[in-house]
């Protein structure tokens, strides 16, 4: 009410103040040359100044509320996925089959190398040398015996009907070099011959395969509106260059230059497990050892003995700083890498039981280890370039006689609808204006690829890197355009083309997003200055747009839902961030960015520059956030019937909690996703109370949770841990049961 | 004078800067000169007034006429009392003060509240009025008065305590 009385004193003031200007008797002044000509130009600018300004304002509002509203669109576009059927375990998706090998294809030129795991999964890794002539063709014979690709790379398919894992099959590797080499992989695992597979309208799935289905779309849709988030962020992206002088580099110098001549001189062994030859299993066992999951996985999850441990401490400081540890383990896998690129064996989990012959989490880590230096490094990327080049890939998906970048985008509808039905083709077609023939080709070049969970970006970055730059590319509007055009030349009816339009709405924002992000990385593009944050105030709605942001959030706040804001991030919410937001305001009015600030540290720029979105626009740090913050802080800070710092405290350990549990949901599902796809179960720990031990307690606990409910609870983590009985039909008796069994066995 | 002679008038966003500048020019000049007595000096300050207001300009073409020209006022007013610091050799850092709990104006009338506004310094009552009067945030005042952000912010604070002190005070009783 204060406020009221003091606002609307001065406005009196001011026309009491007005009046009597308006009655003064002011002299003519004879301005000066100088400041008339000062004026003259002034005069000139600032209306021009307001013309760019809304024709800049307009086109990123617009682009942001695009992106937002496109995001809620795609979010109940995934509700509405139509349920699948169980499957029959019967017609298991996967592969049933497999050469019936139990010797070594004799090939002139002499064995040269050898792997045997000496797992459970037998295989015969046999590589003999090549004639002076390159080889041009591998024959790939999977369990169907029927699928052959051609090219002089490394290659590997997957069989038809199977949405993803990598199968047991029996894969013949080409290198293309002078003195090529064949590298052929058996399987002696015999498994019972199916002479004929043929492949159902939907393809098999169960349950739990629609858990990780679930799974696999939620990563997709993260990924969509992280990137149409970002298509709003970055959208000050300007072109700088013609062509990238580079591909995306497998190698950093200091690695080649001081790591790698002491493994490739013999000055270290590559040998780590010292069984005569380099391979997956040396990463494996390094990984075990400087990761040490030993520590809290059952004994026998183990991937390599204690005996094998000793070893390991021998041989592998690789960097030879007289320590064991994640440099060591990083080194050698980026070795590995380097010297093998990528094999789609390499990221199979079932390659990597324990000492028991079991697969278990400790495998999913592991994978999980190889994989993501895989992909940060590149060879996920090079696997892809080479395929392209060598089998010379056709990139024209939508067949209209050109490889460019709307096949791209055709490319990613693919995989967008592919991920939203994996089990069901037809469906997935409808779900995407993509032709049924543009579908069908993207599959073929997917199942190539499918252990790249990325491989969409990973074709845009192919395509930024390798051909001569159009600076068109980075303009969302042909994107969206296209895309509706797609729409309008479908045989939908008038409002199913509008819903379709309506879901699917983020696509070429995340397109367009990550053709930015692989421009920026090639240098053909640049980022302009963060000011246009500030922009939006200028909108003509923007004072009310403001008015319903900081009620919407001050309602959230109190409610518990959002935290006050912590701008500093010191963990309270006082004049202290009311500072900071004036100091980043600053910054952007400046031009200064996180490395240029003179007010605020690096990581406190990049909170508010990316984490500060308080009214959930996408937008993090603009003038809405800071104006929201600079509300509630002046408002709370004089009233003491609201503790902000009590409720900051209260939401950041709701919040931990919750992102701690999140991240146990999306493991344990990508494991079941795993799971469902190989068809094999990975051995549970029995840890049902999270202890690291599984103990009697355990067996109590989870007959404790189904009798009370109520009362007791199983973390996600100890769930998964707990069903070690018929292991994917939930928590059971038995499964206490099995617990004691394995303790009465111990 | 060449202010709006009927402020009823709609100035809206059609009104051109040159019209603007036009019509204000002289008060202005007539502000700085009060203040500075020095004509070249006070041109300065028109000049930067007017440079300052042209930043955004959009923004503030759609305020009403007194409105509009108070706020070339405020803003020249300020550069004059700058300028004159600056001539003075004064250097007015706003040195950090004690927190200003909230003023409760509740308990006084209306006409009191004016009075005691009267009372406050000219470069007090400006900062007030941008704030509560135009709406404007502390950044966007920043950016008129052409002082740091920290500083608007304790030149509120102190305008509030000012205010406070001369109500306690029995200043703004008439």
């Amino acid at each position: 009410m204060s406020k009221d009385i003091l606002k609307d004193a001065l406005e009196e003031i001011l026309n009491e103040s007005y009046e009597e200007m308006t009655g003064l008797d002011i002299p003519d002044y004879d301005f000066s040359d100088s400041f008339k000509e000062k004026m003259e130009k002034l005069t000139a600018v600032p209306e021009e100044k307001a013309e760019k300004k809304h024709r800049k304002i307009g086109w990123m509002a617009i682009s942001a509320l695009t992106a937002a509203a496109a995001a809620v669109c795609i979010w109940t576009g995934v509700k509405s996925t139509p349920k699948l059927e169980p499957k029959n375990s019967d017609t298991g998706n996967i592969i049933t089959a497999t050469e019936d090998s139990t010797g070594v294809t004799e090939v002139p030129g002499g064995i040269v190398r050898t792997t045997a795991p000496g797992t459970d999964i037998k295989y015969t890794v046999t590589t003999t040398a090549g004639s002076e002539t390159p080889i041009t063709s591998a024959e790939v014979i999977n369990g169907n015996g029927n699928n052959t690709v051609n090219g002089g790379g490394s290659t590997y398919t997957r069989p038809s009907g199977k949405p993803a894992q990598t199968p047991k099959v029996t894969v013949t590797t080409a290198r293309t070099s002078v003195q090529a080499a064949v590298t052929t992989v058996t399987s002696a695992h015999i498994l019972p011959h199916v002479p004929e597979v043929t492949v159902p309208p939907d393809k098999p799935h169960s349950e739990l395969d629609e858990q990780t289905a679930d799974y696999e779309r939620s990563i997709v849709m993260k990924k969509f509106l992280a990137s149409a988030a970002a298509a709003a962020t970055l959208m000050n992206v300007i072109p700088t260059g013609t062509q990238a002088a580079y591909e995306p580099p497998t190698v950093d110098h200091y690695m080649s230059e001081y790591i790698f001549p002491a493994l490739e001189d013999g000055t270290v062994s590559p040998d780590i497990n010292n069984d005569g030859v380099f391979d997956r299993y040396d990463i494996a066992a390094l990984w075990s050892y400087v990761i040490r999951r030993v520590d809290y996985l059952p004994e026998g999850s183990r991937l390599v003995s204690d005996s094998d441990l000793e070893l390991i401490a021998e041989r592998g400081d690789i960097d030879q700083d007289y320590m064991i540890r994640m440099n060591d383990l990083l080194y050698f896998t980026r070795y590995y890498l380097y010297k093998n690129g990528v094999d789609p064996e390499d990221l199979d989990i079932y390659n990597y039981p324990d000492t028991n012959g079991n697969v278990t989490l400790t495998s999913f880590y592991f994978v999980d280890h190889l994989k993501t230096l895989a992909f940060s490094d590149n060879y996920l990327y090079k696997y892809a370039s080479d395929l392209i080049k060598n089998e010379n890939i056709d990139l024209d998906f939508n067949c209209d006689g050109k490889a460019d970048i709307y096949d791209l985008f055709e490319y990613q509808m693919y995989t967008y609808s592919s991920y939203e039905s994996p089990f069901n083709d037809s469906a997935a077609k409808k779900l995407v204006p993509i032709s049924s023939i543009t579908w069908d080709k993207c599959n073929e070049y997917h199942e190539k690829n499918f252990f790249d969970n990325r491989s969409d970006e990973t074709l845009v970055r192919y395509y930024i890197f390798n051909t001569p730059f159009d600076a068109d590319v980075l303009n969302y509007n042909n994107y969206y355009d296209y895309f509706n055009q797609l729409i309008s030349q479908t045989s939908l009816t008038a409002a199913e083309k509008k819903d379709m339009g309506k879901s699917l709405k983020a696509l070429p924002a995340a397109f367009s997003s990550n053709i930015k992000e692989a421009a920026l990385e090639a240098d053909l593009a640049t980022v302009t200055s963060h000011s246009y944050k500030l922009d939006r105030q200028f909108d003509a709605d923007y004072q009310d747009e403001l008015d319903e942001a900081i009620a919407d959030f001050e309602a959230k706040m109190l409610s518990g839902t959002v935290a006050p804001p912590d701008a500093n991030l010191d963990g309270s919410c006082d004049m202290d961030d009311y500072k900071t937001i004036l100091d980043f305001a600053s910054d952007l009015e400046r031009g200064n960015d996180a490395t240029t600030s003179i007010s605020l540290a690096p990581d406190i720029w990049d909170h508010l520059d990316n984490e500060f979105d308080l009214n959930n626009d996408g937008v993090s740090g603009d003038i809405l956030d800071l104006q929201i913050a600079e509300a509630i802080i002046t408002k709370y800070t004089n009233d003491d019937s609201v503790d902000l710092n009590a409720l900051l405290d209260a939401f950041s350990s709701d919040s931990e909690a919750q992102a701690a549990d999140k991240e146990a949901v999306a493991t344990v599902n990508q494991i079941k996703y795993l799971e469902a796809f190989s068809g094999k179960t990975i051995e549970r720990s029995g840890d049902a109370d999270g202890d690291n031990q599984m103990k009697m307690n355990d067996a109590v606990l989870i007959m404790q949770t189904i009798s009370n409910p109520d009362k007791y609870q199983l973390t996600t983590w100890g769930e998964f841990n707990s069903d070690v009985a018929n292991t994917g039909d939930g928590i059971t008796p038995m499964d206490a049961l099995g617990i004691q069994n394995r303790l009465l066995k111990k | 004078m060449e202010l709006c002679l009927d402020s009823s008038a709609e100035t809206s966003s059609k009104i051109s800067f040159e019209e603007i500048y036009l019509k204000n020019r002289r008060l202005m000049m007539y502000t700085a000169m009060n203040i500075l007595n020095n004509f070249a000096d006070a041109e300065d300050c028109v000049s930067e007034a007017f440079l300052r207001f042209s930043k955004n300009f959009e923004k503030y073409s759609n305020l009403d006429c007194p409105k509009m020209t108070s706020l070339l006022v405020i803003i020249v007013r300020n550069a004059a009392l700058d300028k004159y610091r600056e001539n003075q050799k004064i250097c007015l850092s706003e040195t950090p003060d004690e927190d200003v709990g909230a003023v409760s104006l509740d308990s006084y009338s209306f006409d009191s509240v004016i009075s005691a506004i009267k009372h406050l310094k000219d470069e007090y009552k400006d900062v007030l009025m941008l704030r509560y009067v135009y709406g404007y945030n502390i950044n966007e005042i920043s950016v008129l008065l052409k002082i740091g952000s920290d500083n608007v912010y304790k030149r509120i604070q102190r305008a509030r305590k000012a205010l406070a002190k001369i109500l306690d005070e029995g200043g703004g009783k008439i």
